[in-house]
């Protein structure tokens, strides 16, 4: 990158020097605390939920699961169909007993504390009915399949690139043949995914977050409360 | 995180009363280890004695020892005048460990006593025998890369452990013949450093000897002839703040050519710090050469055992025994 090309970052010097406020750390008065409770398998459907402990636990304001999670107003049930949701479908917080990947929250508990939330998840006990989950890219390789949006797309990123000869292999006297994989790339943020919801007003909910595209992630949170 | 009660005595009796009159309670040094497994329900204390002030700080030469109290931070102790002069090996193995940040906190007791970073010992969602005892290990069939390949029988590891004792300073001081002084409520007594820590066998809930009422006070090590001829070597994934997937610390005493005294151990292999006794013996008398030292570590592999994904190990281990011997040695 050229000098011309350098931007500076302007949360830049703060990031570096630690003095950055997370969205974490804005103070409020009568700030409850969530901590999410997550499967602990990668595919199946929750079979029972005992949260009856956590729900007595000390300082403990309500626990969430999909069994008594209100409805969202921009994404009502009703309208949802029953059974396990199909591939491509948005993932839906809370909506029914299905499981499909692991660390999927299963339950959100809400306390006057992050300690008492983060014990009051610990006593909560989440059994399953486990299905084969495929999670091994190498050999699920010869499944492999285009998804149908990508294919119907004229300019997906994702379509094969073609140009030149392709065909020009086939004929080539010397052909080096090889396999080459990508290692793991860990997506590693700054600061710990955390959000701070306030209600300044009936109408009026300001929230602090992290996320890479704030007035995107502003819609969506608009259309999903109505 | 569970509520517990916090406690700092003053007196090293105290601290030790404090724990053996409760099985809830545990000692608190750094806290480098010990706070992350409570923040992920691995252990839960009702009870945490303090022990940071406490007098054990003390890093001393004496008489032919190099005197460490159990309470030093390891990045004392791997800047300590004495210790660069005396033991370069246990201040390299130090640099090696962790980050600056942690070895500004952790302790050399601390150290010694940290738990496995084993992933099915931290995920509780996971059968684990040293979390739970009877429960099966699931590394056995899983993901099990980072692990042992030596005191662990084949035939019996799903009833037992793979995991391996994650220390770069314990593979040192298993290497400069260390002792550990340990207070317990009747008094002190003295073990060396290659008795601190167990292999795995039908209990691998326990890591140590120690009893519950015995706090270790600090380490001491004898003088040698190693001089400078002592190398760490630390094979693992990124260059720094990551654990060692094979360590060794070698160091010869060579007069006239020939090997007069050989210390050999690993990290990374076993459930303790892995003394090559035999390899060692090998040595002793023989001129330095790296034929020798291949010999030396192929005999160090005879009982290695691995698991599908720690394969690589069986030729990495004695691989990394050559390299340190050869650095030890300064051949290369």
């Amino acid at each position: 990158m050229t000098d011309k090309e350098s931007l500076d970052r302007v949360d830049g010097p703060e990031k570096v020097a630690g003095t950055a406020t997370y969205s974490a750390e804005y103070r409020f008065k009568n700030l409850a605390h969530a901590v999410l409770v997550t499967s602990t398998i990668a595919k199946g459907e929750i079979t029972s939920m005992e949260t009856r402990k956590a729900e007595r636990a000390p300082g403990v304001l309500t626990v969430l699961t999909h069994l008594n999670a209100p409805e969202i107003p921009g994404n009502p049930k009703a309208v949802q169909p029953a059974g396990r949701a199909a591939v491509g479908t948005a993932f839906r917080l809370f909506h029914d007993r299905y499981i499909y990947f692991d660390g999927q929250p299963v339950a959100l508990v809400v306390a006057e504390t992050a300690e008492k939330a983060k014990y009051a998840a610990s006593l909560i006990q989440v059994t399953y009915q486990t299905e084969k989950h495929a999670t091994d890219f190498e050999a699920n390789s010869r499944h492999a399949a285009l998804p149908v949006n990508i294919q119907r797309s004229q300019n997906s990123p994702f379509k094969d690139y073609e140009r030149g000869n392709p065909g020009a292999v086939v004929q080539a006297e010397v052909k080096i043949e090889a396999t080459y994989t990508i290692p793991t790339q860990h997506h590693q943020p700054l600061e710990p995914h955390a959000t701070i919801a306030v209600w300044e007003g009936d109408d009026k909910l300001t929230v602090y977050d992290k996320n890479q595209v704030s007035n995107l992630h502003r819609e969506t949170s608009r259309r999903h409360l109505n | 995180m569970k509520a517990f009660q916090y406690l700092r005595p003053s007196k090293v009796q105290d601290a030790i009363r404090a724990v053996g009159s409760d099985p809830g309670a545990r000692f608190i040094a750094g806290g480098t280890n010990l706070i992350d497994l409570m923040k992920r329900g691995i252990v839960s204390p009702d009870k945490l004695v303090d022990i940071n002030h406490l007098p054990l700080k003390k890093i001393s030469y004496q008489s032919g020892r190099l005197k460490i109290g159990a309470l030093a931070l390891n990045s004392e102790v791997a800047a300590h005048p004495a210790v660069l002069q005396k033991q370069p090996l246990l201040a390299q193995a130090l640099h090696s460990g962790a980050s600056g940040q942690l070895r500004n906190m952790a302790t050399m007791g601390g150290n010694a006593l940290q738990r496995t970073r084993c992933p099915y010992f931290y995920d509780t969602a996971f059968p684990c025998n040293k979390r739970k005892p009877g429960s099966g290990c699931a590394a056995v069939e899983g993901i099990n890369r980072m692990h042992s390949i030596f005191g662990v029988e084949k035939a019996n590891a799903t009833q037992s452990c793979i995991a391996v004792h994650p220390s770069d300073m314990s593979v040192a001081l298993a290497a400069l013949d260390a002792e550990v002084i340990i207070q317990g409520q009747g008094g002190e007594r003295r073990i060396a450093f290659t008795d601190l820590h167990r292999l795995p066998g039908n209990q691998p809930e326990l890591d140590t000897t120690l009893e519950r009422n015995e706090l270790i006070t600090g380490f001491e090590i004898p003088d040698n002839d190693f001089g400078m001829h002592a190398h760490y070597l630390k094979v693992r994934d990124r260059a720094s703040f990551a654990f060692a997937i094979v360590s060794v610390a070698a160091a010869l005493d060579v007069k006239e050519g020939k090997i007069n005294a050989a210390r050999l151990a690993m990290g990374g292999v076993a459930h303790k710090p892995w003394r090559l006794f035999e390899a060692e013996r090998h040595l002793l008398g023989k001129p330095v050469s790296e034929a020798l030292f291949r010999q030396a570590a192929a005999l160090g592999m005879r009982d290695a055992v691995s698991f599908g994904q720690n394969d690589y190990k069986l030729r990495m281990a004695p691989n990394a025994v050559v390299q340190a011997l050869l650095h030890a040695a300064a051949i290369e």
